[in-house]
């Protein structure tokens, strides 16, 4: 399956994905928010389209489902906007304060994907900081980026 | 539904930008798959431009002053109104005491018009306003293209750049990673975004950018970098108390003259904030020494931060318009009766009681503006105008290329675009002309020459400036943004602005925070001699001891910056001086 890859050595903060999430989605406020690891490390929060997703487990009507390309989406016509998903998601990812009925999940720009295209943010990111990969190549780039961050940038020892 | 290409004007590098059109209705922004100058990156501001079209409170209908109040009034009655009003003032105290000002997200047509306007109405003064840094970074200097830093082995910022032009953080930081060696300084008093890239933050004291690039040219010249024949006075430099001036150490800035001059291709990037360097002319003309002396292949990137800047510019050149500076002064010597604005918000950019009382003894303010905006305020006529997406037109970039773009969608609502309502002006109060207007040379004509002495007595006076800070105030420093709270005043209408770039702070230094007792979020005043603000601290790592930086976007924020008209006509800023206690 492919997902959206944060590299966090080339993020520089601009919000840019955010921006182009919230164009893409109008109909909801933006599903990439952003955290700060002390104040050294910046982040764009993005649903990881878990393996085994806690949201598809707290949900009561059944509105989160996994689909066989492995993109966790929401149905839009099943959600209430209860915020059971917001709560359970491990990574804070999914956020509740949305219109109501309507809770504001990433669906990995199902439509863009779909015309053979990359999601939004993807697309947008001035600082290269964003790919769409395969799940292989995530899990060596994950190691090989956190050792060297690790080595590179001091701020990463500390936090 | 079609896609319309289009570019960004919100800061000066412009991007291609798309928009999603249905009908005449803008939906939304598209990404332009299709290449162009960046390709399909745009930063946050040129995504959310398309807001600027569809934005709820923009000025729909003209507006009119009675009893005190904007109330809305339909064109005929509006310009009527206006030209009655100029021929009045022209008729009592002569044409010349009218004054027109614009700002640069604009294209150069536009801003010719407005120059032939003021002309045909034999205004006294037409005048651009820009940033402070703008006119002086782009006046006597060319830059090289965005294609400098890809592929550079070396690249110097000075300025936040990844916060003020996002769009160049992508070559940037390729240009450190691409191949094992290459090194990024970053040279500012804040450990920004763009410093935490960097593989050397070089962190001086807030403004001296011109110091250091000083003493790299005088390490050039030890290290025998450059011709020992060439810019003699580079000399006399006294590297000892510029550096103790700059706070930097000699090492650091040998290395990066050294790593500079040794690098295959190399580039040197000046992103100046709004607020708080000094000398920004000097800064621009040591850059392009830097880059010129030390070997092939080295470029210097000047970024302003307005849209059009070096189009302004030529279109002040040709037709003799007055720096804003001179402008500012004349007014508020109560030299103007009248003051039409198209587009250019100078109390919100340029905030201080002296102008606002200037503005509101005038006897007609009038403005042609997309939001209600500080100047607005003040205004007794309100036109409807549009921003440069709803027209076609051509701009000059950062690089001295040119852009052109068709219109995306004709003005929504009742907006008129720029030329149109000029022409109206034109139509209605043109024959009121007794006499041209005077020519004037433009003041900010100075030419830095490197081979005279000049230069050496610019860094004296900037080192003398920093060497005389007051010891118990804090030297205060902008955060950068471009088209926010400046020369466009329009992105802060924006929803996401208040989001992502929210006002209201102010950083200190754990040090300085422990001594002051003040802790995080604690509600603090801050004086300077201009202003008294009430702002949330927030104590960060990101500043030496002795520094505090307020956002550059927030207009309330800018009134702590006091400003002077420098000898050579353009606005000498640098750093704020402020003290700053516990609110009890």
């Amino acid at each position: 399956m492919k997902r959206v890859f944060v590299n966090i050595d080339r993020c520089v903060a601009c919000r840019t994905c955010s921006a182009a999430c919230n164009y893409s989605h109008s109909e909801h406020r933006p599903t990439i928010g952003y955290g700060e690891l002390r104040e050294d490390v910046r982040l764009p929060f993005i649903c990881r389209h878990c393996e085994e997703p806690q949201c598809l487990a707290a949900c009561p009507r059944g509105a989160i489902k996994k689909l066989d390309s492995g993109a966790v989406k929401r149905m839009n016509m099943l959600c209430t906007g209860c915020g059971s998903c917001a709560v359970a998601c491990p990574f804070g990812v999914i956020e509740p304060e949305v219109k109501s009925y309507i809770i504001s999940k990433c669906d990995l720009c199902a439509a863009r994907v779909a015309e053979g295209k990359v999601p939004a943010c993807v697309m947008s990111c001035p600082a290269g900081a964003l790919t769409f990969e395969e799940d292989d190549s995530i899990a060596e780039k994950t190691v090989m980026i956190g050792s060297s961050m690790t080595g590179r940038h001091p701020f990463f020892r500390r936090v | 539904m079609d896609t319309l290409l289009s570019k960004c004007l919100l800061c000066s590098l412009g991007c291609d930008v798309a928009f999603r059109v249905k009908g005449e209705a803008v939906v939304g922004p598209e990404f332009c798959e299709t290449g162009g100058s960046h390709s399909a990156r745009v930063c946050a501001r040129g995504l959310y431009g398309a807001e600027l079209m569809t934005h709820p409170q923009r000025v729909a209908t003209p507006l009119m002053r009675r009893d005190g109040v904007l109330r809305e009034a339909s064109w005929p009655v509006a310009i009527d109104s206006l030209a009655s009003a100029l021929k009045s003032i022209a008729s009592t105290y002569g044409p010349e005491s009218v004054a027109v000002v614009t700002e640069p997200t604009r294209s150069t047509a536009e801003l010719e018009a407005v120059g032939r306007l003021a002309r045909s109405l034999g205004a006294g003064a037409v005048s651009c306003m820009f940033e402070p840094q703008d006119l002086p970074l782009v006046a006597h200097e060319e830059s090289a293209g965005v294609a400098a830093v890809v592929e550079a082995n070396c690249v110097i910022v000075l300025g936040d750049v990844f916060f003020s032009h996002a769009v160049i953080a992508k070559e940037i930081i390729d240009a450190k990673y691409t191949a094992r060696g290459n090194s990024l300084f970053v040279v500012d008093p804040r450990l920004s975004n763009t410093a935490w890239f960097a593989s050397e933050h070089v962190q001086n004291r807030p403004g001296t950018e011109a110091l250091v690039l000083a003493c790299v040219l005088k390490a050039l010249r030890a290290s025998g970098k450059m011709a020992a024949d060439a810019h003699a006075w580079i000399d006399s430099i006294d590297e000892k108390t510029l550096l103790e001036a700059a706070g930097v150490g000699r090492d650091a800035v040998a290395r990066m003259a050294r790593t500079f001059a040794d690098a295959g291709k190399a580039a040197l990037v000046v992103a100046p904030a709004a607020r708080g360097m000094y000398d920004v002319a000097l800064v621009a003309r040591l850059a392009r020494l830097v880059a010129e002396v030390s070997g092939e292949q080295k470029a210097c990137v000047l970024l302003p931060s307005g849209g059009n800047v070096r189009g302004a510019r030529q279109a002040a050149a040709k037709s003799d318009w007055k720096p804003f500076s001179t402008l500012m002064s004349e007014l508020e010597a109560g030299k103007y009766r009248a003051l039409l604005s198209f587009g250019a918000d100078p109390l919100a950019a340029f905030p201080s009681p002296a102008l606002s009382k200037a503005i509101s003894g005038l006897d007609l303010v009038a403005s042609v503006s997309l939001f209600r905006g500080e100047f607005e305020g003040a205004s007794s006529v309100v036109l409807a105008g549009a921003s440069w997406l709803e027209t076609d037109g051509s701009a000059v970039l950062f690089d001295d290329s040119v852009a052109e773009w068709k219109s995306v969608g004709s003005p929504s609502w009742g907006a008129r675009t720029l030329s149109d309502v000029i022409g109206l002006i034109e139509a209605a109060a043109g024959q009121t002309a007794g006499r041209p207007g005077s020519s004037r040379r433009d003041g900010a004509s100075a030419v830095l020459d490197p081979s005279r002495s000049t230069l050496t007595a610019r860094i004296e006076t900037v080192r003398a400036a920093a060497a005389a800070r007051a010891g118990d105030e804090l030297s205060l420093v902008a955060l950068p943004a471009t088209g926010h709270a400046g020369a466009g005043a329009v992105t802060g209408w924006m929803q996401w602005a208040q989001d992502v770039f929210p006002g209201g702070f102010c950083e200190l230094s754990a040090q300085d925070a422990a001594a002051l007792g003040i802790a995080e979020n604690d509600s603090v005043t801050v004086e300077s001699s201009t202003a008294r603000l009430d702002l949330r601290a927030k104590v960060t790592d990101r500043l030496k001891p002795g520094v505090m930086a307020v956002p550059g976007y927030d207009s309330s924020a800018r009134a702590l910056f006091s400003w002077q008209v420098g000898e050579d006509g353009w606005f000498s800023t640098g750093p704020g001086s402020v003290r700053v206690r516990r609110k009890q």
